[in-house]
């Protein structure tokens, strides 16, 4: 037997998820260990080996073909600005870039931080001033060396951020992506008489227009760099002792794979990427189910995100903010507000109106319902005072919820202030927070062009199947899917994702381009492309290249990505159709009559992403029969329906007892040991033959 | 369910739809930044979109800046006074308007409004304006230093039909466009017009369809209803009181404007009487943009938490004697005001306002030392790749703000929702070179809690096929500009605009040195009031943004925030002493406690 492995690094749990040669997944799962992450990984491990009922850990990892990781670390150490200590080295006459974030101090904050200009700080940067310095060299737009640089000063200025005790040096130059001969200097200079020293030059992180971006980036992958190479190389060392042959692959942003080494260069390219096996999770199901289409949804205790595949393809946000910094790393798109099961819901005294969120009650004191201190009514206690969730079944029965204590939190701070009902003021938070939530995929759909109704919803996180249908039929969205592996979705995420490599050059051009030019550009890139997989051990056959540039219309800031067909040098007629598919694209973004390609059209980067496909067994598919879903009825209770208006008596059905083909027509409730799924009145859900559960919308 | 409660709406929904009607004028504003052709648009957040009621009461402005928001309250009632009875307004009709006289600030900033029926019948407005690029006035760009009257200023149209039941009209589109420098990118602002306010129509027949005309009607009631609620209530906890303030506008003359407000019960009055006589310069205000930064102050000071709709226009009173700086009469001309009387003006209401905050123990910790603008520059020519093009340097997004009752001023940010372009982006697109861009060293006001530190910058000309480029020079000049500080908190440096002509940057550079010092740079200088001007070979435009006032006694400063200034190059080592009463170390590594005891209480015993 030969086995792939996925583990995700999670704020509470770390997850492993096992697929074997004959398509078999098996979970295993951890508490996550912040003191050092690798001791969480190893005991899941253990505990997916004992599940398996292998005999120990070295009988799963010696026969582990890949083995595919996410990790908080970077995030971890970003937010809690544990990172190395940094040093920025700038062009003369510009220390401040950084600093001055373009003046754009709203980034990344909601609308209420915002305007509340008494309160407004800029965040803590993650290089002081003190540990900036500047070295001679200006070069033009051109690339042409208007002040050479001075290798004596380069190594004063060095010397003196080493001495200060900087262990990290990130470097941008004005212009380096036109030439980046000065920044190479400052790095052979670091190399050369400080080894020891870790060094990240703009031209290689993040090699695009726009100096405030780059240096963002750099100061990132600088700063999270050092802690990233140490945990890997630890991680490696005690897989590797633990018998693990091949070598461990990391999750991107993107939501790719790439090497350690790869990696270590690249440090920004981990933040965020357990969220990113996420998506690719979601991608994973909606590949399984044939729906090319996927709002990719996640509803937790706190936050409610979407992320969206479309025609097969995660979305890409390419100019990505990360801790209020604007930064030049392409992730993968997401859009998020404050709701979630703790969302905390609450009276605003000079409206008289019902809010819910966005701030959260979290997992302490959390909501009423949970008994651990919690005062104010959350989503969670509605959900329980209407009958979804099930008190003595809550997370499969490992918790119970306390309905007395969450009925008379919302009857006392909610249901009395408004003169309502107890279940009318439940019910009204059920009804808010899922406008809430609409509103956001509308942001995420409508408002970019895409039409809801052409996708399928994945439903993942706690809260989610309890709420997502309701914003499924508010949008016309026909599916929504509960996979089976809801629990460890990241992991599961891992496990089908692809080594993927991304390259980028800023070149500007303006419409009609030189094929020669951009056929050069290119070259350039899918050269370093097709290195990088021969290295990496892929035969060209399991390769895909892929090919974009960023274009706009000329005088527009915002820029969009357009695909480039084929893989051959690129003829007039090639570039004739990339135009008006640049226009196509634009008016599908941004509304019919919006594009203005008279103003003419430039190009900015140009992208080059290339994927090594692993082979992986199939996912075992069970036999599909229909059969009578009355085996897994456990009970009847009294659940609230907006459509009646009031309770009803509901069937509550066994998750465990269901099997593939079985279908239950709403009202009911499905209880699995990790979620609760309703399934509304006029929708009907079904078992798939992965096991999952799809509720067909009306 | 109670049903008396907002106004027969119940809770629930109302939490709802206000929230969707919120999202529909956001998304509005999304849609201008996205297709919009002006980095006023795409990145300065200088535009308006807004939902309004049948009857053009603002609704629901989304993330526009307040006073945009308060003039665009006026604008559909001048359409709905101007059509109703005349060539009527029709579904699908899409109206434009820039008349300063009218409803816009200046011409530059032009409307496209759109009726929203349903089934036949009118039941709400939507309108934007973005700030273009060019239109036609003396100078390119819009801000004529020289014009004298209105009719140097540009196309001025009080309300046309731009699409007449769906149709554009193209006839008023072109002609619009070829009155203008550039019809290309106007063109594309007068298109992300439209796009966002075909997006706002068909959100709200959406949500009509769902829930009916009558709750729209409802619930745009009681919005507008709740913000008038509760600004009036806030305006009562404040004792009834009085408080001036007098601002300079300073070109080649000196103009003076003047405020008293006025509190009352559940009112606020601004009062514009001794402001000077309208100038012969476009520094005037026309009275709406007059009202609409008084609306912008009280809601960035009392009311930064509750929706901006016309509910706020009820408790705000603005009196401004007719043809003087605050309101403007024909044919007095505006071009310049945005930068001039507006700026002056938005340092004024709020400086009142603030000076009703700190009667108020609840508000103080609101108080904030305010800023007074800043100077910035257009710039137009012909490109390194031989193209004519208007545009704008943005710097004005990393100025300094003001101090506040418990923390320093931002540094170099924080105005509304701009940001200021990347020197890259600025190279690529323009024939100039950046020499530095940098904070300010000793530009912010001291004080307990210091004013933020503002920026400086110098750029010359680079690659211009025809050797220069034209400049227009904005902002209130002068030295009267800065941020003034509070309750002992010294004034920050003033912002300025200096051209210095045949200096020997070239020869430095071409010595491999980089230019950074100005005073090392020789030739001339001089300091630019409100004109034109150009940048040839070997000229400098130094630009100097405005710096935060201080707030508090600067002797009162934590010694260690001091040092901290001291070791990021925001303060040197002399104002440390002199103005802090804060003696170092040799090394500048620590506080001397002991010396700066005895150094603050000399400075104290010499005042």
């Amino acid at each position: 037997m030969e086995y792939i492995i996925g583990v995700d690094i999670g704020g509470t749990f770390t997850d492993c998820v096992v697929l074997d040669s004959e398509g078999k997944l098996t979970i295993g799962k951890a508490l996550s260990t912040p003191h050092d992450f690798s001791v969480g990984v190893v005991d899941a491990l253990h505990n997916a080996t004992e599940n398996l009922g292998l005999p120990g850990i070295g009988d799963l990892l010696r026969s582990t073909r890949l083995f595919f990781h996410a990790c908080t670390v970077a995030d971890n150490t970003l937010i809690t600005r544990a990172g190395a200590v940094t040093g920025l080295v700038v062009t003369e006459g510009f220390p401040d870039t950084f600093l001055m974030m373009r003046g754009n101090v709203h980034l990344g904050l909601t609308e209420s931080e915002s305007s509340h200009l008494a309160a407004l700080e800029k965040p803590e940067p993650m290089v002081p001033r003190g540990l900036t310095d500047e070295v001679p060299g200006r070069i033009d737009y051109k690339g042409s060396v208007l002040i050479d640089t001075d290798v004596r000063r380069i190594e004063e200025v060095v010397d003196r951020l080493v001495g200060k005790g900087v262990e990290s040096v990130a470097v941008c130059l004005l212009w380096s992506i036109a030439n980046n001969a000065h920044e190479k200097a400052v790095a052979d200079v670091v190399r050369r008489k400080h080894p020891e020293v870790h060094v990240s030059c703009s031209s290689d992180i993040a090699p695009f227009l726009g100096e405030y971006e780059r240096t963002a980036t750099t100061i990132f992958s600088a700063y999270i760099g050092p802690k990233i190479v140490a945990y890997m190389r630890n991680l490696q060392e005690k897989l590797a002792g633990n018998g693990l042959r091949s070598a461990p692959l990391v999750m991107q942003a993107y939501g790719g794979m790439l090497s350690i080494e790869a990696t270590s260069q690249k440090a920004i390219g981990t933040l965020e990427s357990g969220p990113a096996a996420g998506v690719v999770g979601s991608k994973f199901i909606a590949d399984l189910i044939g729906e090319p289409n996927v709002l990719a949804t996640d509803m937790g205790g706190t936050t409610f995100k979407v992320s969206l595949v479309r025609g097969g393809l995660i979305e890409r946000d390419y100019q990505p903010v990360f801790e209020r910094y604007s930064i030049l790393a392409p992730k993968i798109w997401v859009a998020s507000i404050g709701a979630g099961g703790g969302s905390i819901a609450w009276i605003d005294d000079k409206s008289g109106l019902l809010k819910v969120g966005p701030q959260g009650a979290g997992a302490s004191p959390g909501p009423v319902a949970y008994g651990v201190g919690g005062a104010e009514p959350t989503v969670c206690d509605a959900d329980v005072v209407l009958g979804y969730l099930n008190p003595g079944y809550f997370l499969g029965g490992r918790m119970t919820l306390d309905k007395d204590a969450a009925t008379a939190a919302i009857e006392e701070r909610i249901a009395k202030p408004l003169d309502m009902t107890t279940v009318q003021a439940a019910g009204g938070i059920f009804r808010i927070i899922n406008a809430h939530m609409s509103d956001l995929i509308r942001r995420c759909t409508v408002e970019r062009g895409y039409d809801p109704r052409e996708f399928a919803m994945v439903a993942i996180g706690g809260s989610a199947p309890v709420h997502v249908a309701r914003c499924a039929v508010q949008l016309g969205v026909r599916k929504v899917v509960i996979p089976l592996t809801a629990s460890v979705h990241a992991a599961t995420g891992l496990i089908s994702a692809d080594v993927t490599y991304e390259y980028g050059m800023s070149d500007h051009a303006v419409v009609p381009l030189d094929p020669v030019r951009l056929n050069g550009g290119f070259d350039k890139l899918c050269a370093r492309a097709a290195e990088d997989l021969v290295n990496a051990g892929f035969q060209k056959d399991d390769t895909v290249v892929l090919r974009s540039v960023d274009m706009r219309y000329r005088y527009q800031v915002n820029e969009l990505n357009v695909p480039v067909s084929g893989t051959g040098p690129l003829q007039e007629a090639d570039l004739e159709q990339l135009y008006s598919r640049f226009d196509d694209l634009y008016e599908q973004s941004y509304g019919k009559g919006s594009g203005y390609p008279e103003a003419g059209r430039e190009m900015l980067s140009l992208r080059v992403t290339a994927i090594g496909k692993l082979a992986k067994p199939a996912v075992h598919e069970n036999p599909v029969e229909p059969g009578d879903a009355l085996v897994a009825r456990k009970e009847q209770r009294d659940v609230y329906f907006e459509e009646y208006e009031d309770f009803t008596a509901t069937d509550i059905y066994d998750f465990g007892g269901l099997s593939p083909g079985m279908s239950i027509a709403g009202p009911a409730v499905i209880e699995t040991p990790v979620t609760t799924i309703v399934v509304n009145p006029k929708d009907r859900a079904e078992m798939d033959a992965f096991r999952n559960v799809v509720i067909h919308i009306g | 369910m109670s049903t008396t409660r907002n106004g027969g709406v119940d809770p629930i929904t109302m939490e709802i739809l206000s929230h969707r009607l919120h999202q529909i004028a956001r998304e509005m504003g999304i849609t201008l930044e996205r297709v919009g052709g002006t980095v006023n648009t795409t990145q300065q957040h200088d535009y308006m979109a807004a939902l309004y009621t049948a009857d053009g009461d603002v609704l629901s402005a989304g993330e526009s800046l307040g006073q945009h928001v308060a003039c665009a309250g006026f604008a559909v009632k001048k359409i709905i006074e101007r059509f109703e009875h005349g060539d009527g307004i029709y579904p699908d009709d899409i109206f434009l308007l820039n008349d300063p006289y009218q409803a816009a600030i200046h011409q530059s900033d032009v409307y496209v409004l759109s009726p929203i029926h349903h089934e036949g019948r009118r039941i709400a407005w939507s309108a934007t304006f973005v700030h273009v690029m060019d239109i036609g006035a003396l100078s390119p760009g819009g801000n004529s230093p020289a014009a004298t009257d209105i009719c140097h200023e540009g196309v001025r149209i009080p309300g046309i039909k731009l699409v007449d039941r769906g149709k554009l009209r193209s006839d008023v589109f072109d002609a619009f466009v070829t009155m203008t420098r550039q019809p290309i990118m106007v063109g594309l602002d007068l298109k992300c017009e439209i796009a966002a306010n075909n997006i706002a129509k068909a959100r709200v027949q959406e949500l009509v369809g769902q829930y009916g005309p009558e709750m729209l009607e409802a619930v745009s009631r009681e919005i507008i209803r709740f913000t008038e609620t509760v600004l009036r209530e806030r305006i009562r906890e404040f004792a009834d009181g009085s408080w001036s303030e007098t601002g300079l506008i300073q070109g080649d003359e000196t103009w003076k404007m003047h405020v008293t407000l006025t509190k009352r019960d559940d009112r606020l009055i601004f009062d514009f009487t001794g402001s000077d006589k309208q100038a012969r310069t476009g520094i005037n205000l026309p009275y709406h943009a007059t009202y609409g930064t008084c609306f912008a102050a009280v809601l960035s000071t009392i009311g930064f938490d509750i929706p901006k709709n016309h509910g706020a226009f009820a408790p705000i009173e603005v009196i401004a004697p007719p043809g003087t700086v605050a309101n403007v009469q024909y044919p007095g001309p505006v071009s310049l005001n945005t930068t001039s009387g507006g700026a002056t003006a938005r340092y004024l209401a709020p400086a009142v306002m603030m000076q009703m905050l700190a009667t108020n123990e609840h508000w103080r910790d609101e108080v904030m030392a305010h800023d007074a603008g800043h100077r910035f520059a257009r710039h137009a020519g012909v490109n390194q790749y031989g193209r004519y093009y208007v545009s704008s340097l943005s710097e004005g997004a990393i100025d300094g703000r003001g101090a506040r009752a418990d923390k320093d001023g931002v540094d170099s940010g924080g105005r509304g929702w701009s940001s200021c372009q990347n020197v890259e982006w600025v190279e690529q697109n323009f024939p100039i070179l950046y020499l530095f861009r940098r904070h300010l060293k000793d530009g912010s006001g001291a004080g307990r809690f210091r004013g933020g530190t503002g920026s400086e910058t110098a750029l010359t000309v680079h690659d211009a096929p025809e050797g220069q480029i034209r400049g227009v020079a904005l902002g209130v000049a002068g030295l009267r500009n800065s941020g003034q500080g509070m309750f002992g908190g010294l004034f920050g440096a003033p912002s300025l605009l200096i051209l210095k002509e045949k200096t020997n940057i070239w020869d430095t550079i071409g010595e491999n040195q980089h230019p950074v010092d100005v005073q090392a740079m020789g030739g001339t200088s001089e300091m630019l009031p409100y004109c034109d001007f150009d940048v040839k070979e070997g000229s400098v435009l130094y630009m100097r943004l405005a710096n935060g006032g201080g707030y508090g006694d600067p002797l009162d400063r934590e010694p260690d925030a001091v040092l901290r200034d001291v070791a990021n190059g925001l303060v040197s080592r002399e104002v440390a002493h002199d103005i802090y009463g804060v003696a170092l170390t040799s090394s500048e590594t620590a506080v001397d406690a002991a010396a700066t005891e005895e150094l603050r209480a000399a400075i104290r015993a010499q005042r």
